[in-house]
């Protein structure tokens, strides 16, 4: 086993080698014992393994911690309702989602389609009324 | 003998006091025989909670309470933090006990899940306060931190538990659910919502790095030493 393959060993199944397949166990033992980066290596990831077995041990609850939370609970209400939506109400979700898109669908079909002059004559019809695009420059002029 | 445990829907109609008596499983035998609620299951006091059982609910707390305590404060870095999400987790399992279905994962995964969803969620938050600047305005200092930062040098538990502080909020939650070596990289997938091939992933990046930056300030140490 190269120093490559235990670094890559140690940070998929960590520093206790009885956590490591028996296949590989070996090798990455016969290394520790002939190489001292090796050993170093495998000392480190032990110690954080440790570290990191003493951190998530259960804290000790006082009784003040467990009465916060009972009152925690008393002040924020009481049971969520369950909540979950029927076939019936899916079915008719899913068929007025269909009416939509069906109904823009064919709206956007059935429209029919406008040159740019065209559209630029309607926006200015609405601005200015029906008096036309033509004398829109003047309607402007006027009100400024 | 097998039991089989009453379905979701049936929790209304087995809500009684405590004191009322046993429950019972659908096909009408007694669920538990236990003679004091501290000997109950986690599933028998979860239908208990159910039914909106105090004397069940706190006792699943001091159950669970202190795992989740420990978890939550090596995942935030701070005991405030820790405990708001502990009794957010307490809290919410209360709301949705009833959600829970006897036979899937047990009480302890599922809990785990709620609190470390607390966590991530947290830490999203404060990312966003802090992307705004409103940081200030809401993180209180917090001593059992600072406590921690100064005496981090201290041993590996107070290094460790510094480094923790910097990895992302999902390479931390893997590592330290995986940290007591009990739970499979299945289970810690089940509980975080990733693939097993994720938290194998997520779990090689932190032991990397972990491992790289406690070397780091092991040789400094060393050197004052000599």
């Amino acid at each position: 086993m190269t120093i490559d393959e235990f670094t890559r060993g140690l940070d998929r199944y960590g520093g206790n080698l009885g956590h490591w397949p028996a296949d590989i166990r070996a090798g990455a033992e016969a290394l520790i014992a002939e190489n001292r980066t090796a050993a170093d290596l495998g000392r480190v990831a032990a110690r954080l393994d440790r570290a990191l077995a003493v951190a998530v041990e259960p804290l000790v609850l006082d009784a003040a911690f467990v009465g916060g939370i009972m009152a925690n609970l008393a002040h924020r209400g009481g049971h969520e309702a369950v909540v979950k939506p029927t076939r019936r109400f899916v079915a008719w979700a899913g068929a007025a989602m269909m009416m939509f898109l069906v109904t823009g669908y064919a709206i956007g079909v059935a429209l029919p389609t406008t040159t740019s002059a065209q559209g630029e004559d309607a926006v200015a019809s609405l601005i200015f009324g029906d008096s036309g695009s033509s004398q829109s420059t003047g309607a402007l002029g006027d009100l400024l | 003998m097998s039991k089989v445990l009453a379905p979701a829907a049936m929790f209304p109609m087995m809500a009684r006091p405590a004191t009322a008596g046993i429950l019972r499983t659908a096909t009408g035998e007694p669920l538990v025989a236990a003679s004091s609620i501290a000997d109950e299951t986690d599933e028998a006091l979860t239908l208990r909670v159910a039914g909106g059982d105090n004397r069940a609910f706190s006792e699943i707390v001091r159950r669970h309470g202190g795992r989740l305590r420990a978890l939550a404060m090596r995942f935030s870095g701070g005991a405030a933090e820790a405990d708001d999400i502990v009794q957010d987790t307490f809290v919410s399992f209360w709301k949705t006990a009833r959600k829970w279905q006897p036979g899937g994962p047990p009480l302890s995964a599922y809990l785990t899940r709620i609190a470390m969803n607390r966590g991530i969620d947290g830490e999203r938050r404060k990312k966003l306060r802090r992307f705004f600047g409103l940081e200030f305005a809401v993180d209180v200092a917090d001593p059992a931190r600072d406590a921690e930062s100064t005496l981090a040098e201290k041993d590996d538990l107070g290094r460790v538990a510094v480094l923790l502080k910097d990895l992302p909020a999902r390479q931390r939650a893997a590592i330290l659910l995986a940290a007591n070596g009990q739970q499979t990289n299945a289970e810690i997938g089940a509980v975080l919502g990733l693939s097993v091939g994720a938290v194998e992933q997520l779990l090689v990046r932190a032991r990397r790095t972990l491992r790289t930056r406690l070397a780091e300030m092991e040789l400094p140490a060393e050197s004052e030493g000599r």
